[in-house]
């Protein structure tokens, strides 16, 4: 394999994306687990419904390992034939800059839907029956991590099937 | 800590909520035909009120909940400054108890920031030097007052002060800017509890500055200036400012005062129920829960004494949920 300044850009591309979203899933996860657990505590029916909740903010961590993995893909990182096209500076730039937005918004967007979870789980503590309208508060921040995860694979897609 | 460090508490705190008295309990508490009929409601809200009495099951009940706020709070020295009144209390107990000679341990109250018996047995002994640092002078300025004028009152008074000051003092830097809030507020009720008591016992300009705390609701000149005018100008002075609830209050009686101070911590603490991080909704249900047991032991005992329906109601704190 011929490491070029273009291999460095793809890899800190794939690294960020794999990092930063798994980095805000782990803590969203986490703080609504600590939620979840304060409710089980005090109540072991609402397990079901509280683990709904815990999983939500786990899906930026799932883009971002997507992410990666079709950018070292097309990069040809993984599956062989990095050495026949060696990426250049500016081709790697385009993979970063296309890595951007499931970077910057799944990280952000896991640690607010967690906040969204949090309160959905005190909607599970305190009126079970209204536990699907806490699902979709929540649910509404996972708009813009799919958003942006299209935005990174379209744009992977695009860059390499560009000559630069 | 930040809000988000709270989020285990938070949620137990959301589960306990469910098991405290609504206003429709309380309602149906309070019209409870009998203190059987009322028993039997509270037990089946998990009071286990048996043949003690109610005041056993009430102290249950608290110790339960202190228990509930050690578990939950990494940091229980958070909750100090809704707890120093009890111990000042423990200080008043302890002061007439060296002074008389009586034994008032049986009057200590928990939770405490300090431990009760160390309080007791320092001043029973007169050694004020073992007293925590913030309680000595007071302690020694109350019990020399009790011994000298005998007068139980200005004695009670420099207690009080110095259990607002420390509440005041305990409520800055804190998680959250709702412990502040509810000692501005507690100190500012009872100014004009203290205020209104003195225009009715006709005490002096003296005996009111030693007993009224400096707050931000109040300047204590104007406060004391009007005071001394007598009640209408007392009460004139409180239409005036953010208190005014308090004038309607005292011109129906004390004991609708009483309940309007309450129930003016009340609305802040209420703030809790909407806030999903912090320490704000742990702090609340530790306030509605000691609200609650305030309005079950008012009920309780109106049932006992057969009081009127609208009696007890007029009394009874605005409930959290």
């Amino acid at each position: 394999m011929t490491v070029t300044s273009g291999l460095a850009f793809v890899l800190a591309g794939a690294a960020l994306s794999a990092a930063l979203p798994g980095f805000g899933s782990a803590r969203g996860t986490g703080m609504v687990g600590e939620a979840a657990a304060g409710v089980i505590t005090e109540d072991g029916s609402k397990f079901g419904k509280v683990l709904i909740m815990q999983v939500l903010p786990g899906t930026q961590g799932l883009y971002g390992f997507l992410t990666a993995i079709l950018l070292l893909s097309n990069a040809g990182v993984l599956g062989g034939g990095f050495n026949d096209n060696p990426i250049s500076f500016e081709k790697g730039l385009a993979y970063f800059c296309a890595c951007l937005p499931i970077i910057i918004v799944g990280y952000f967007s896991a640690i607010a839907q967690a906040k969204a979870a949090v309160g959905g789980v005190g909607i599970v503590a305190k009126n079970p029956d209204h536990s699907g309208k806490g699902i979709i508060f929540a649910a509404m921040v996972e708009t813009y991590a799919v958003l942006a995860l299209l935005i990174s694979l379209l744009a992977i897609i695009q860059v390499s099937g560009i000559n630069l | 800590m930040k809000g988000t460090d709270y989020v285990y508490a938070v949620g137990r705190i959301r589960v306990k909520e469910l098991s405290l008295l609504s206003s429709a309990d309380m309602r149906r508490l309070i019209s409870a035909k009998t203190y059987g009929e009322a028993v039997s409601l509270l037990n089946s809200k998990g009071y286990d009120i048996t043949g003690g009495g109610y005041a056993d099951a009430i102290n249950r009940q608290r110790e339960s909940l202190w228990r509930l706020m050690n578990e939950v709070l990494r940091d229980i020295t958070q909750l100090d400054s809704l707890i120093i009144k009890n111990d000042y209390r423990n200080l008043k107990a302890a002061v007439k108890a060296a002074v008389t000679g009586n034994n008032a341990s049986g009057y200590l109250t928990e939770p405490s920031v300090y431990e009760p018996k160390k309080v007791y047995n320092a001043v029973t002994e007169r050694k004020f030097n073992e007293l925590p640092e913030e309680m000595r002078e007071t302690a020694q300025k109350a019990y020399d007052i009790l011994v000298r004028t005998r007068s139980a009152s200005l004695a009670d008074a420099v207690c009080d002060k110095a259990a607002m000051r420390s509440m005041l003092r305990r409520s800055k830097g804190k998680d959250s800017k709702i412990f502040s809030e509810i000692a501005e507020c507690t100190v500012a009720c009872t100014d004009i509890k203290i205020i209104y008591r003195c225009i009715i016992a006709g005490k002096t300009q003296d005996f009111m500055r030693e007993s009224v705390c400096p707050c931000a609701a109040f300047d204590e000149d104007t406060l004391i200036k009007n005071a001394l005018g007598g009640i209408d100008d007392f009460i004139s002075y409180l239409e005036k400012t953010s208190y005014r609830g308090a004038a309607e209050a005292l011109k129906q009686s004390a004991s609708a005062l009483e309940k309007y101070c309450d129930d003016e911590v009340m609305k802040i603490v209420k703030k809790g129920k909407s806030t999903a991080f912090g320490i704000d909704p742990v702090a609340a249900y530790y306030m509605a829960k000691e609200a609650e047991l305030l309005s079950v032991r008012i009920v309780l005992s109106g049932k006992i004494n057969s009081s009127d329906e609208n009696v007890i109601g007029a009394r009874v704190r605005e409930t959290y949920v």
